[in-house]
């Protein structure tokens, strides 16, 4: 069954078309990689699918659901959670926090109940510190819950923010750019967890420039270009396409 | 009965800082009963209520990050709304003796704070969209609009005469000299810090500080922001509306210039000097510096010349800009020491502490 479901979505700016007539789907489970050009609109895809931008055509269904121009938050509250091409972490909470404000959406705490201290309150806390803990170790950052995010090294900042996306319990993950800037061994170890968040259920979209990374970790991968979507296939597939060594390297030249 | 070692195991989690806030609270109240003089106790009951009302715009300032130069019109509607009701409707109007109505001014603390939330959310709503310059130059607007109705609608506000408000009592106990009035205020204070901070450490406190540091990531993460930015104000101009009420009774007295634009200024500047978004930093800014303003007032040199406080208070600020941007207290460090209990509960968190401390 498909998870996302996008048919014919446009999204324009004044008359900069940065998305034109796109359909596209993600099954569960699936690790879909987006790739293109610098432009391509790889990005205001991802952004008009989680609330940033309305579309200005197009159906945006997420597990039955049409989540077109609905906010951000709410887009998060059903289910699909992401990460961002420059990370944005609140940078003077701890990583702790960091994942804590993640679960957000899922608390009910309200200005009585937290003045009260009700035990309903105090054990929701305590429910989301633990679980944040859990997703900071799972992240490979036990011991550092207690760091200011911005003191955090790079890597470790990236791998914090997929631990805050995780903490809003998504369906669907959109990684924009998860290796933008790692080292060859953080690019490994992040394959890796991104494997294993799969595995245990999630379906995941991810943006990146690393081609080794994302050949190495797609199903499935989705081109590109002039917000055009011009292949789709299998890794192997996309990697022959014409259109799509056109795209990245331009024209053969006519002897 | 909580057992012994069960008492001594919440001694040993107060810490430092929970050991700090009971001697301070305790030396607050006996305060009165050492001072003898009706002008320092004056003083003190004057930087109680801009603690009050430092720590409250420090919700919407500190924590939130949204720039309200007008805060002073909440403080204005809880003074305005009980002066009204008091004098202009059921003295003037119904003809009701005021001492009759004595427990209508603790009803009043309630109400007018929440009318200066519900003024904090009409006046935010248009706000929503703005950010920095622009939504300070709204606030401002906002702040000034509301002076500005207080001094001209004479049917209703007296205008430029004011209105004379009554001493708060209870029953035939009334709230008339320096000293009750002072452990009046402490007591409302201690409360309203204490609220504060609940809020604060808790779900909600966490929403508005991820606002602060960045707004669209917090969305991102399934917070509505415009909700939660309403919610700021609202909560930020409940403790103004309460101090307004307050304020209106212990002064006896309101009046269009109590609420000036260079009292949303002074709020703001207690709340930088203190240290933004951290609970204690703008108690200690309104305490160090509301003392120092009204202990200079007596000088002689100052009130042939009243422009120099306002020219030193600007010599401070850019003082500490250059050399301590993040106020007295207001470092992120000071701040994580400072909450033990929040984030220490379990052994994990007590280790990455740690490990931040001994950095």
């Amino acid at each position: 069954m498909a998870v996302l479901e996008v048919t014919g979505l446009s999204k324009s700016f004044g008359g900069l078309t940065a998305v034109n007539d796109v359909d596209f789907h993600v099954d569960e489970q699936e690790i879909v990689g987006l790739i293109g050009p610098n432009g391509a609109g790889k990005t205001t895809f991802f952004n008009v699918i989680t609330g940033v931008y309305e579309p200005s055509e197009g159906k945006i269904e997420f597990l039955g659901t049409s989540i077109a121009g609905r906010l951000p938050s709410q887009v998060t509250k059903l289910g699909i959670a992401r990460t961002f091409q420059n990370i944005r972490l609140f940078n003077d909470m701890t990583a702790l926090e960091n994942v804590m404000v993640g679960q957000h959406c899922r608390m009910k705490t309200n200005v009585f109940s937290a003045i009260l201290r009700t035990p309903r309150a105090l054990r929701e806390e305590e429910r989301v510190r633990d679980k944040a803990l859990a997703l900071l170790e799972y992240v490979g950052l036990k011991g550092h819950a207690g760091e200011l995010a911005m003191n955090l090294p790079y890597g470790s900042q990236r791998r914090l923010e997929i631990a805050r996306a995780m903490a809003t319990d998504p369906q669907l993950l959109f990684l924009d750019e998860p290796a933008a800037g790692m080292n060859p061994q953080e690019t490994e170890d992040l394959m890796r967890l991104i494997r294993r968040i799969r595995d245990e259920g999630m379906t995941i979209i991810l943006i990146e420039h690393d081609m080794r990374l994302v050949m190495g970790i797609s199903d499935r991968i989705v081109v590109l270009d002039h917000g055009e979507k011009i292949a789709e296939g299998s890794p192997d597939v996309v990697r022959q396409d014409p259109k799509v060594i056109e795209a990245y390297l331009g024209h053969a030249v006519e002897a | 009965m909580p057992s012994v070692s069960s008492i001594a195991q919440r001694v040993r989690d107060l810490g430092w800082y929970g050991a700090f806030v009971i001697a301070a609270v305790a030396v607050a109240m006996v305060l009165p009963l050492v001072i003898d003089s009706a002008r320092w106790l004056t003083l003190l009951t004057i930087v109680l209520i801009y603690v009050v009302l430092a720590s409250g715009l420090n919700i919407v300032v500190g924590f939130t990050g949204l720039l309200d130069l007008g805060y002073v019109a909440f403080y204005a509607v809880g003074g305005y709304y009980t002066a009204i009701l008091f004098i202009q409707v059921l003295e003037s109007h119904f003809g009701v003796a005021v001492s009759e109505v004595w427990w209508l001014f603790w009803v009043n603390l309630l109400i007018g704070g929440i009318l200066a939330s519900i003024a904090g959310a009409i006046i935010g709503y248009p706000t929503l969209r703005l950010r920095g310059d622009y939504l300070a130059i709204m606030t401002l607007a906002f702040g000034e609009i509301i002076r500005i109705v207080a001094n001209n609608w004479d049917a209703v506000t007296r205008g430029p005469s004011g209105i004379s408000v009554p001493d708060p009592a209870v029953a035939g106990f009334v709230f008339g000299d320096a000293r009750r009035l002072y452990w009046l205020i402490l007591g409302l204070a201690i409360l309203s810090v204490f609220l504060i901070s609940r809020v604060i450490r808790s779900r909600i406190g966490r929403a508005w500080t991820a606002i602060r540091e960045d707004e669209i990531a917090a969305e991102a993460m399934g917070i509505h922001t415009s909700r939660y930015k309403l919610l700021s104000y609202a909560v930020g101009a409940f403790f103004a509306g309460v101090m307004g009420v307050f304020f209106a009774h212990y002064l006896n007295f309101v009046h269009p210039s109590n609420f000036k634009l260079m009292e949303s200024i002074l709020m703001v500047s207690l709340v930088v000097l203190g240290g933004m978004g951290n609970l204690i930093g703008p108690i200690a800014g309104a305490v160090l510096w509301i003392s120092l303003q009204e202990y200079l007032r007596d000088f002689e040199f100052i009130q042939a010349h009243p422009e120099v406080r306002g020219i030193a208070m600007g010599a401070v600020l850019v003082a500490m800009m250059v050399l301590r941007p993040q106020g007295l207290l207001g470092s992120r460090r000071v701040a994580l020491e400072m909450r033990p209990r929040t984030v220490h509960q379990s052994e994990q968190e007590r280790q990455a502490v740690a490990d931040v401390r001994s950095r």
